[in-house]
């Protein structure tokens, strides 16, 4: 009995081997590969997890064109590493060069080699669950005849798990900035930059624990206080874009003494480039995580929200007064129009005064820095002459501006309602001049208008009447019917429009009929396309299925429901429709809907749409089917 | 995959080994007559069904349950149930026209004769490797199946002793489109097929000839996951223990062919290509 149990487990045994196989299949792609802007061929191992492909092991991405560099340019560039799942882990390497040559060529050995001359950008470094880890470095070297002649840009950080370690050097061909860290990553003590001859300092920054206190300019002696060092709070931030530009508002015109601030910038770009493209694979963000505190004046929710009203009162402002200054009917006329120049020179004051500050102000919150930024001092440093007067003075001579309702603002008082007051009044000038100028911009321009108008509206009729003549012979009679409809609505809108008489009212109502005409023609190609884009979706939903017993491949229609949804129901809907309808504004919207079911039947196919296949059993009209097929969202991946 | 290739046939080797340990069976006086005799022919009726479900890019999980009916004294014609039959393995699909199966089967075979006293079930084992390899003709496909199983049956008298055998099969099998010119859904085909089983062990003395099959089948693809079939099949083989009577039988055969995969859309890309 023995012998039969030993043969059942070897049994077992070796059907559980053929399992474990299976379970751990491993595919290779080997093909044109994409991340952002980068693309070439790349080679990878994944595996597939639920939906998601996943990398795991060595990576390659790469590209280099021999053609484009003889005859112009060539981007290569070579990536290189390891992924453990779906995180990079192990040695990587980036490199991109661009490249020019002049044909030079060398043999070695049994090689040919071409010189080539540009730059070269190269990183390499360990990553660690996708984070760093060990040294690295990045380094965008100048190079002439295939030698390297300069070293543009070099970086040096040590990480222990994504953390920066003791000290950096960032080089660029003139200055060299070296720093240190507390082990936590927190940027601490002196920061010194190193001008060109490599021995003079230039600036040092000093930080505290990852507070910038001061910046010691060396050349002039001159010590700037950068952070307020009694702030009633502090928060701990990545020295990211953020930081930065909040530095460039903190020290203003001190900004270009030193170098620092370019060498951390470039830096900051450098490491992005590849965080991007790591990222993009499905790894985990990549930086130096060197950390730095600021002083905090957080905000409330009201405060926020009236931000939110500055911002949008600035937008519309800015909006109106670029409508008046690029009027080019409006720059002819006030050469010789006291009354235009009036009001142009009006709104050039409202830009300096009011929305060019303003629209630093608004910076400051959009780039999410304002809560960073010392309330006490902001305003004066936007508006550094004050703040503006409700009466605007333009020519000595002339009448000064003020809002008829000016009395009701008041600029004085806390800071950021003052400063809601400043927009709105701001918004409501601008409006007020638009409206004081519009019969100037409007007559000559309206008569104008309507003539390219006319010619607009004749050739899109022309085209349609084109279309039409050379279509309905090839289609079904239904289709054709429709296709009558429209070309009979086309005609009647424009009898309409010749019988107005008002030149406004012609202009608006052309305008109208030129947007319909546009859809008109649009739903005679799209209607024209029906026959085609069934077969094109049927084949879409074609599946290649091997057949196993048979041995052949044999073509499996899936998702069938979907597909006679559309075809059955949708378009013989869409047809009927565009024959009975006669006004523009459906026209609009049909031709939305069929363009979204054209473009959904598409999206369906590689979705997961079990669901709603089950719904579309019990749908049987076209509206039911159109809301059936907004509610499937797709899954993210 | 190449560590794949090297595991199946690694297994393959390590089964050839297991079958090469040999049992110790008592001999049997065998006694060969003047000339061969042909038995009445028996009728049984099988109900065949095929699964082959995908579960990676290149293998598949086959899975074939059949009922096997046989007549018997009482019940002539349909019979009462013989055999229940269930055979599994794991397939490896080497290209579109070549694929490779390794597994095993547990029969359990009932006991038809209405006078014996002895027990009415028993099991049967095997171990089973099968090659096999299709070629398109014209509109037609020839298949050439070689099957090799490991087998181990008893006898339903009680505490009766294993025999162990080794059966060698090839079936030479066509499937000839009949409304088409392919064979694809919504298609009727005719399949003639012969297939010969020798067997070989120390059991086997003087029948290595089990069974010749000759079958015609009428199929009908309904969609490319599902294919039924039925069919007539004349067979004959040698008695084992008395080599000189030759059983023959007709079967009626009726078949389901169903292939899922339950495999979700994104891992069934990228879409193999295989070798062509």
């Amino acid at each position: 009995m023995n012998r039969f149990t030993y043969k059942g487990f070897t049994l077992l045994f070796l059907l559980f081997c053929q399992t474990l196989l299976i379970a751990q299949e491993k595919g290779e792609y080997e093909g044109p590969f994409q991340i952002g802007k980068y693309t070439g061929n790349a080679r990878y191992q994944y595996y597939t997890s639920a939906t998601d492909t996943v990398l795991d092991g060595p990576f390659l991405f790469q590209k280099s064109n021999l053609e484009t560099l003889l005859k112009e340019q060539d981007s290569s560039f070579t990536i290189k590493g390891n992924f453990i799942d779906a995180l990079a882990n192990g040695p990587w390497q980036f490199q991109f060069g661009k490249y020019t040559s002049d044909s030079k060529s060398e043999v070695v050995d049994f090689e040919y080699r071409i010189l080539v001359s540009g730059t070269q950008e190269m990183a390499t470094g360990v990553l660690s669950e996708g984070l760093p880890d060990g040294d690295w470095h990045i380094t965008v070297q100048e190079v002439e005849n295939s030698e390297v002649t300069n070293i543009l840009f070099k970086s040096e950080f040590n990480f222990e798990k994504g953390v920066p370690q003791q000290s950096f050097k960032i080089e660029s061909d003139s200055s060299a900035l070296v720093g240190r860290f507390l082990r936590n990553g927190v940027a601490h003590d002196a920061w010194t930059s190193y001008g060109s001859n490599a021995l003079e300092v230039d600036e040092t920054w000093y930080f505290e624990e990852g507070l910038l206190q001061k910046i010691v300019f060396d050349a002039t002696g001159e010590e700037v206080p950068v952070f307020d060092m009694y702030a009633p709070q502090y928060e701990m931030i990545s020295l990211d874009d953020r930081f930065l530009l909040l530095l460039r508002y903190n020290l203003r015109d001190k900004i270009g003494q030193g170098n620092t601030l370019q060498l951390l910038s470039k830096n900051r770009e450098v490491y992005q480039k590849i965080n991007t493209i790591l990222t993009q694979l499905g790894s985990v963000p990549f930086d130096t995580n060197i950390k730095v505190q600021v002083p905090v004046y957080a905000l409330d929710s009201l405060q926020k929200e009236t931000l939110e009203r500055i911002s949008d009162n600035l937008t519309q402002a800015s909006e109106l007064s670029k409508t008046i200054l690029s009027n080019s009917h409006l720059n002819i006329i006030r050469r010789t129009d006291t009354d235009a120049q009036y009001w142009y020179s009006v709104t050039e004051k409202l830009v300096s005064e009011f929305l060019s500050p303003l629209e630093s102000y608004v910076d400051l919150y959009q780039n999410q820095i304002f809560e960073f930024v010392n309330p006490s001092t902001v305003e004066g440093r936007i508006f550094p002459v004050g703040i503006p007067d409700k009466t605007i003075e333009v020519q000595v001579g002339q009448e000064p501006f003020q809002l008829p309702e000016a009395d009701a603002f008041n600029f004085q008082g806390s800071g950021l309602q003052a400063m809601e007051q400043i927009s709105v009044y701001a918004q409501m000038s601008m409006e007020y001049i638009l409206d004081q100028l519009s019969n100037k911009l409007s007559n000559d321009v309206q008569i104008q208008s309507l003539k390219e108008l006319e010619n607009d509206l004749i050739s899109i009729n022309n085209g349609i009447e084109k279309q039409i003549d050379s279509l309905s012979p090839q289609l079904p009679e239904n289709y054709a019917n429709a296709l009558k409809n429209l070309g009979e609505t086309a005609n009647e809108e424009l009898a309409t429009y010749a019988n107005i008489s008002n030149p406004g009212e012609k202009l608006s109502f052309g305008e109208d009929l030129q947007s319909c005409l546009e859809d008109i023609r649009s739903l005679i190609k799209l209607l024209s396309n029906f026959p085609e884009k069934i077969k094109e979706i049927k084949a879409l939903y074609t599946d290649d299925i091997w057949n196993p017993f048979m041995a052949t491949v044999m073509e499996e229609e899936v998702k069938k429901r979907i597909v006679e949804a559309y075809r059955d129901i949708l378009v013989p809907y869409f047809v009927q429709t565009i024959s009975q309808t006669g006004e523009c504004d459906r026209f609009a919207l049909l031709r939305e809907q069929i363009v979204y079911a054209n473009n959904r039947m598409v999206g369906l196919r590689n979705e997961e749409t079990r669901k709603l296949e089950r719904k579309l059993k019990r749908a049987r009209t076209a509206e039911e089917i159109l809301k059936l097929f907004q509610q499937q969202i797709p899954k993210e991946d | 995959m190449r560590k794949g290739k090297l595991n199946f046939f690694g297994c393959i080797l390590s089964l050839l080994a297991i079958v090469f340990v040999t049992y110790g069976q008592e001999s049997e006086p065998i006694v060969l007559p003047e000339n061969s005799k042909y038995k009445e022919p028996v009728s049984k009726v099988w109900f065949n069904t095929y699964g082959n479900i995908r579960i990676g890019k290149r293998f598949f999980w086959d899975a074939q349950t059949h009922f096997r009916f046989e007549e018997t004294e009482n019940t002539p014609f349909i019979g009462q149930i013989a055999q229940v039959y269930n055979r599994h393995a794991i397939g490896y699909i080497y290209d579109k026209k070549t694929n490779f199966s390794l597994g095993g089967v547990v029969r359990v075979n009932f006991n038809t004769d209405e006078e014996s006293t002895d027990r009415n079930v028993v099991p049967e084992w095997r171990i089973w490797h099968q090659y096999q390899f299709a070629m398109p003709l014209y509109s037609a496909m020839l298949y050439h199946r070689i099957r090799i199983e490991h087998r181990w049956t008893q006898g339903f008298a009680e505490n009766s002793e294993y025999i162990f055998r080794n059966r060698w099969r090839y079936m030479f099998r066509a499937k000839i489109p009949l409304n088409d010119t392919k064979l694809k859904p919504k298609t009727y085909y005719i399949s003639p097929e012969a297939e010969l089983i020798m067997q070989s062990g120390k059991a086997v003395v003087a029948s290595p000839m089990e069974d010749l099959r000759l079958t015609t089948t009428l199929g009908y693809i309904a969609t490319p996951r599902l294919t039924f079939a039925a069919g007539l099949m004349y067979s004959q083989g040698q008695d084992r223990v008395f080599a000189g009577d030759y059983k023959q039988g007709w079967t009626l055969r009726f078949h389901m062919y169903f292939s899922p995969d339950f495999r979700r859309i994104k891992n069934k890309l990228p879409e193999i290509h295989m070798t062509d």
